[in-house]
């Protein structure tokens, strides 16, 4: 059983709740348990706020997609248990669909908002991921995405039963073209009445009637043909009436593809979660998720917490295998400063670091870590610093009685005096408070640790000769950019 | 339920991520100088050296000096044309009935397209890609797409740019290139797009390119107001990326904070400032990728891209701005390139797809599939290439098929220019459609014969007088006028064969300071200067400009107005032409003084007296033969005349012509650059109108029957010190030389002199310019004599010297110096 110490406890945090903030690091280390922690971490809002386009008129449709997507950032940034958006985040990644390609906010809105409501779900009301797929699949979002809109009887369209299969539930490599083909036949006739329409719709007239051989059973044959697509879903996962499907080709051949499925997205939540660098998911908390998956219908509660109360969760290189995501990274930025997401930071400079919520760059969605590092994405997420920090020391800085506000806390204010110290003619001098105080009470008001070596390093710049009293700003530049700022 | 039309910026977006680099791997360049590749720093940035070494002033110069890219090594510019451009409307089949069924009105009518060959022609715009055309530079391949029905743009973009038909376009074609071309070393300027985020076809498996804003990337850049300050901010960034394990995240996300710190360093010189730069974003983006390749930090390939393309309705507005835009954007790029790379840069287009060849109900066209695409540059094959599709056929929906694999495109590209490497980067061997004559190398293929020429002697004759309608017109060239000035067929001149004029221009009394460019006629005007006359003054100089084919070459004039006369001493003929002697070849010299009054040298010491002709022996002078010479080329120079006058030029035991030579005024130093037949007896006359003046006069080649043809070029900048062209931007310092190299970007290496407009820009004191062949011993003699706080131009015969350079030498006091090639002879 892991410990329930400090570092435990951050790293929890930092990979669940997007930040380490110590006021929660001390209510979860108060909790007794690390089971008891994730527990709370789990309680996540039933029923998370939808955006809204307040303000922004209906021809708009572009600010409206930065406002959904701005919305939702924020929302990473100010839940009281964030853990539901982050789980979220990973399904926007994992049953891709992007805005670029399904040109419809409302329709991206919605499936944001099924990920954010369904992709953990509550203790009352678990989420499922064969519900999940199935709810996505009839989504206008997906449906535009992946093309399944114009999969008809008499002209096919494989682009969704395959990803679906290759990307969303099963992994390359388990299935063959006849069962894409199979799949596809049961897909047909999922439409929208118009081009510009979001709404479902299912036309049994272009629907394949045939019955079809899929994972070595037979399906499209019983079922009312609007539900033939559901059932590929359940003969994957085994949790329809006709039980698990049989991987027919491969390194699995022969295995349930219940099991296989089980393994196969366990492998996607720790890649996730828990580390990329090595590709591989230790044994011991594999095969716990695997379980939980298996044993629970594919609940997606039991898989988490299985995988979040893990000895595995908490190895070294566990702790040290993912650099954060550039939203993961915005989010923390948010939490430092107690900026809002909307408004102050457009979704669209966030496309420079590589990553713009609502645009995956494809199917397949993002890749970890070296993914995110290189020189012109660290470019990108230094520009969103200095946004940052442009907001902050906006309005609220002119004049002698200048400051910086960190959120709603009237206590979380360091004055422009405090910051520089203040001449005015014919009046003393008034000295700035000392570096190890601006720097502590830096610290303490974002919420951010940096590491002892970082911490003598800022330090040691501020009292650098070169460095005036009225740059002591790039204290807060630095805390915001030190390295470990951008490990998850 | 046609749902195609997602907007293409936003499948661009969506094709553009930054990718999984490996920053563990050993930086190439530090790699290369590991092995022992090193090379010299040099002031010139030209191949071999890099601004790299001026832009990192932190770091050991040596170790970035190994790359940065090899001497045979290729550039590859790419262009996106986003949302899908009208192939049809581009290279238009001007024959194809079919053509103006389907497209309609917006069919362009044939005459007014460029001609390429009996039935196609070029958009009315791409007047740049019709002078490649002409050189033979242009490669035209037809029929290209993914033979694949796939209308979105965001599809259909993803299959371009990834160079896979099928699977995930998880990496690009660019991309996987650049991963065999580093082989797992990690170079931050090996490839980059110029725009705010990387496209897919830029992102490897292994590697990803970097890339280069628009404007002047900021934090690895001191500010003027804290530069102390910033240098200790990214010194502790640099620290505190210090403090993690390498081999570790924590470490590669410190590394990369450096790097981009070091990126920023290398590209702010490179990046002009926003207002230098033109305000259409294509034309901004190639004139950036030039400088990017004239800084030589390393980069082999660079894309660009911008639309919008997808004229489904509104087309003929629409697309003829963009075919506009896309040839001023080559020309800027071939403008701005340092002619020391012109033949290691190729440039080639793609696009999402073409247009259906049915017009629309909208006057537009629709997504449609294969199209036409350009290569283009020095060592491309020029040409038609791959397969024009049939339009019969084709109903309204139906796509123009394609006949080229977008595959195949591509991998001619990557075999013939970039190296190799198109069976690892597409999975197996593909069709090389034979784009290239040669690969990158500075050597050139010998320009066609034709447009050599050989040099004609004659008495000057006055071709163009704008005070007396001697040429056609009696009234001043305005602002922004050009005038074409006939020379074949005028006077004593042929009608046809000439390539090029040796004329005196003098500008008579501007209203302000201005200047004028001459070019030959139907070219586009080059950014170059032959005369920078101030306001109110007479200001001569000799010029060599090609002729062209209306047997004229072009004036403009900048600002105010101004009266012009032109005075022919001679022309270039082609081979065959009836005039053609067999002295008609130039033969350079290193300069060498026959005459200065001044001491004695060819003539008696003393001022020459107005009205009083002297004759100068030039026949076995200062390096020129005894015998079998038609004409010597002599820069001469007026010192300190007592009034102003002009010097008139004439070969001896000829009548004297009514033409100057050289403007002088009162108390001034003027030179000139003059051709002179040379008389029977091996003698040359000179004389001074009125007043005295003292006369110098340094030879720098003659026409003879041994040498070298002229070919001649639109004029192109070879140097200019105020921004970086060609040599640092720094001014000239007294004693100082800059070392140019003048042969490269279509000037072959066998060249054996340059015809090079000098101009002296605001001089601190009164100086003197020699240039003279890299080699050999600075002479005794001066190319240029500019006058404090002006600018003044003068032609120099330039003889090149060793590995195609010059050395232009000042003497007294700071000037920034300019250079316009305007002829080579070989």
């Amino acid at each position: 059983m892991p410990a329930l110490n400090e570092a435990n406890v951050r790293h929890l945090l930092r990979r669940t709740e997007f930040v380490d903030r110590p006021a929660r690091v001390q209510t979860l280390l108060g909790l007794g348990s690390i089971e008891a922690a994730v527990d709370d971490i789990m309680d996540v809002a039933a029923a998370p706020p939808s955006a809204t386009y307040d303000g922004i008129p209906a021809n708009q449709g572009w600010q409206r997609g930065q406002r959904v997507a701005e919305h939702w950032v924020g929302q990473m940034a100010t839940a009281r248990r964030p853990f539901g958006e982050r789980m979220a985040f990973f399904w926007h990644g994992h049953i891709v669909s992007s805005l670029s390609k399904v040109d419809s906010h409302d329709a991206m809105r919605d499936q944001i908002d099924l990920f954010r409501s369904r992709g953990l779900g509550t203790a009352a009301n678990p989420g499922n991921i064969a519900t999940l797929a199935r709810t996505a699949s009839t989504q206008a979002a997906m449906l535009r995405y992946l093309d399944n809109d114009q999969n008809f009887k008499d002209s096919p369209n494989q682009n969704f039963a395959r990803e679906l299969m290759e990307l969303f539930l099963l992994g390359v490599g388990n299935y063959t073209e006849a069962d894409v083909e199979a799949s596809t036949a049961a897909w047909t006739g999922h439409t929208r009445p118009r081009w510009d329409s979001d709404v479902y719709l299912f036309d049994a007239k272009r629907h394949e009637p045939a019955a079809q051989q899929f994972l070595g059973q037979t399906i499209n044959a019983t079922r009312p043909a609007n539900e033939a697509g559901f059932e590929t879903i359940e003969v994957i996962l085994g949790t329809g009436p006709l039980g698990s499907g049989t991987v027919p080709v491969g390194p699995n051949v022969g295995r349930p593809s219940k099991d296989v499925a089980a393994e196969f997205l366990s492998y996607k939540l720790w890649q996730e979660f828990g580390e990329a660098a090595t590709g591989i998911v230790p044994a011991g908390v594999r095969s716990a998720m695997t379980s939980a998956l298996l044993g629970g219908g594919f609940d997606i509660r039991p898989w988490v917490r299985a995988m979040l109360v893990h000895d595995d969760f908490y190895a070294d290189a566990t702790k040290t295998g993912l650099v954060r995501q550039p939203v993961e990274f915005m989010v923390a930025l948010l939490v430092a400063t107690g900026l809002d997401a909307v408004g102050n930071v457009p979704n669209w400079l966030m496309r420079h670091t590589g990553q713009e919520v609502l645009n995956p760059p494809n199917v397949s969605g993002w890749r970890p870590n070296g993914y995110w590092v290189n020189a012109s994405a660290m470019g990108a997420r230094k520009s969103l610093v200095d946004t940052v920090m442009w907001k902050l020391t906006g309005s609220s800085w002119d004049g002698d009685n200048g400051y910086i506000q960190f959120g709603p806390d009237p206590a979380k204010r360091l004055t422009k005096t405090e910051i520089q110290g203040l001449w005015r003619p014919n009046q003393p001098y008034i000295q700035p408070i000392p570096t190890t105080e601006l720097v502590a009470r830096l610290v303490d008001y974002t919420g951010i640790s940096p590491s002892a070596a970082s911490r003598q390093r800022i330090l040691a710049h501020l009292d650098s000769d070169v460095i005036e009293n009225w740059m002591r700003n790039d204290a807060l530049t630095l805390i915001l950019s030190t390295p470990e700022m951008h490990i998850a | 339920m046609l749902d195609p039309d997602i907007s293409t910026a936003d499948a661009l977006r969506h094709l553009s991520v930054p990718d999984a680099a490996d920053p563990f791997a050993l930086d190439r360049r530090r790699f290369l100088q590991m092995v022992g590749l090193g090379v010299g720093a040099g002031m010139v940035a030209g191949p071999g050296t890099s601004l790299l070494d001026a832009a990192l002033p932190g770091l050991d110069p040596s170790a970035w000096a190994a790359g940065p890219i090899g001497p045979d090594d290729g550039v590859l510019v790419v262009i996106g044309m986003f949302g899908g451009n009208d192939g049809l409307n581009t290279v238009v089949p001007i024959n194809d009935g079919l053509y103006r069924d389907q497209h309609g009105a917006l069919a362009i009518p044939g005459g007014t397209t460029l001609p390429l060959d009996a039935n196609s022609g070029l958009h009315p715009e791409l007047t740049e890609f019709k002078s490649l055309w002409d050189a033979g530079q242009l490669a035209i391949v037809e029929g290209v797409g993914h033979l694949q029905d796939e209308f979105s743009h965001f599809s259909s973009m993803a299959k371009w740019m990834s160079g896979k038909p099928t699977g995930i376009p998880n990496s690009g074609w660019l991309g996987r290139w650049t991963d065999g071309y580093l082989n797992g070393s990690k170079d931050l300027f090996a490839s980059a797009e110029i725009g705010h985020s990387i496209p897919l076809h830029m992102i490897g498996e292994r590697s990803i390119a970097t890339t280069v804003p628009t404007n002047k990337p900021d934090f690895g850049v001191p500010r003027e107001w804290r530069s102390t300050a910033d240098l200790a901010l990214f010194q502790t960034v640099r620290d505190l990326a210090s403090s993690a394990p390498a081999n570790s995240w924590l470490g590669r996300v410190g590394q990369a904070q450096v790097d981009q710190l070091d990126v920023a360093a290398a590209l702010n010189p490179v990046i002009p400032e926003d207002d230098q730069l033109s305000g259409t974003e294509i034309v901004a983006k190639l004139d950036i990728a030039a400088r990017l390749v004239n800084a030589n930090l390393g980069m082999r390939v660079l894309t660009v891209g911008w639309g919008d393309f997808d004229s489904h309705a509104g087309q003929p507005n629409q697309h003829a701005s963009r075919m506009r835009e896309l040839n001023e954007a080559v020309r800027t790029f071939y403008q701005r390139l340092d002619p020391a790379w012109g033949n290691r840069v190729t440039v080639m287009t793609f696009s999402e797809f073409g247009r259906t060849s049915y017009a629309n109900d909208g006057q537009g066209t629709d997504h449609g599939s294969s199209a036409p695409h350009f290569v283009f540059g020095a060592a491309v094959k020029g040409g038609f290439h791959g397969q024009r599709p049939s339009l019969s056929g084709l109903r309204r929906w139906d796509r123009i098929p394609s006949h080229v694999d977008l595959r195949d495109y591509y991998a001619s590209v990557i075999d013939g220019w970039m190296g190799g490497g198109s069976s690892d980067i597409f999975g197996g061997t593909r069709q090389d459609l034979g784009l290239f004559r040669q690969g990158p190398s500075s050597e050139i293929a010998f320009p066609p014969t034709s447009a050599l020429g050989e040099f004609v002697g004659m008495t000057p004759e006055r071709a163009y007088d704008s005070r007396d309608g001697t040429g056609g017109r009696s009234t001043r060239i305005g602002p922004g006028e050009t005038v074409r000035i006939a020379v074949a067929g005028t006077g004593t001149l042929p009608a046809a064969g000439v390539t090029a004029v040796a004329v005196n221009l003098t500008s008579i009394r501007p209203g302000e300071n201005t200047f004028l460019t001459a070019f030959p006629s139907g070219q586009n005007r080059p950014p170059s200067s032959t005369l920078n006359p101030r306001a109110g003054a007479i200001v001569p100089n000799t010029t060599i400009v090609g002729v062209g084919p209306d047997g004229t070459f072009s004036l403009y004039n900048e600002r105010s107005d101004v009266h012009l006369t032109a005075d022919v001493m001679g022309y270039f003929q082609a081979g065959g032409g009836s005039a053609v002697s067999s002295l008609g070849r130039l033969l350079a010299l290193s300069p060498a003084r026959l005459l200065d009054t001044r001491s004695g040298i060819g003539a008696a010491a003393g001022r020459v007296a107005g009205g009083s002709p002297i004759s100068l022996v030039v026949l076995g002078q200062g390096g020129v033969p005894a015998s079998g010479v038609d004409a010597v080329v002599v820069n001469l120079l007026s010192i300190n005349p007592t009034e102003d006058g002009w010097v008139t030029a004439w070969p001896t035991g000829s009548t004297k012509p009514t033409t100057a030579s050289l403007s002088y005024r009162a108390g001034r130093v003027i030179p000139n650059l003059t051709v002179c037949k040379v008389g029977p007896d091996g003698t040359i006359q000179l004389e001074a109108s009125s007043g005295q003046v003292h006369l110098v006069a340094d030879v720098v080649g003659c026409f003879a029957s041994t040498g070298s043809q002229l070919s001649p070029v639109s004029p192109a900048r070879l140097l200019d010190t105020r921004d970086g062209t060609g040599a640092v931007v720094a001014r000239v310092g007294p004693g100082q030389e800059i070392v140019l190299r003048v042969t490269g970007n279509g000037i072959p290496t066998g060249a054996t002199a340059v015809a090079l407009n000098v101009s002296a820009v605001r001089p601190s004191e009164q100086t003197y310019l020699t240039v003279y062949p890299d080699g050999e011993a600075r002479p005794t003699a001066s190319s240029l004599n500019p006058d404090p706080g002006a600018v003044s131009a003068n032609l120099v015969i330039a003889k090149v010297g060793d590995g195609g350079r010059i050395r232009i030498f000042n003497a007294n006091g700071d000037v920034d110096l300019l250079a316009d090639l305007t002829a080579y002879f070989i």
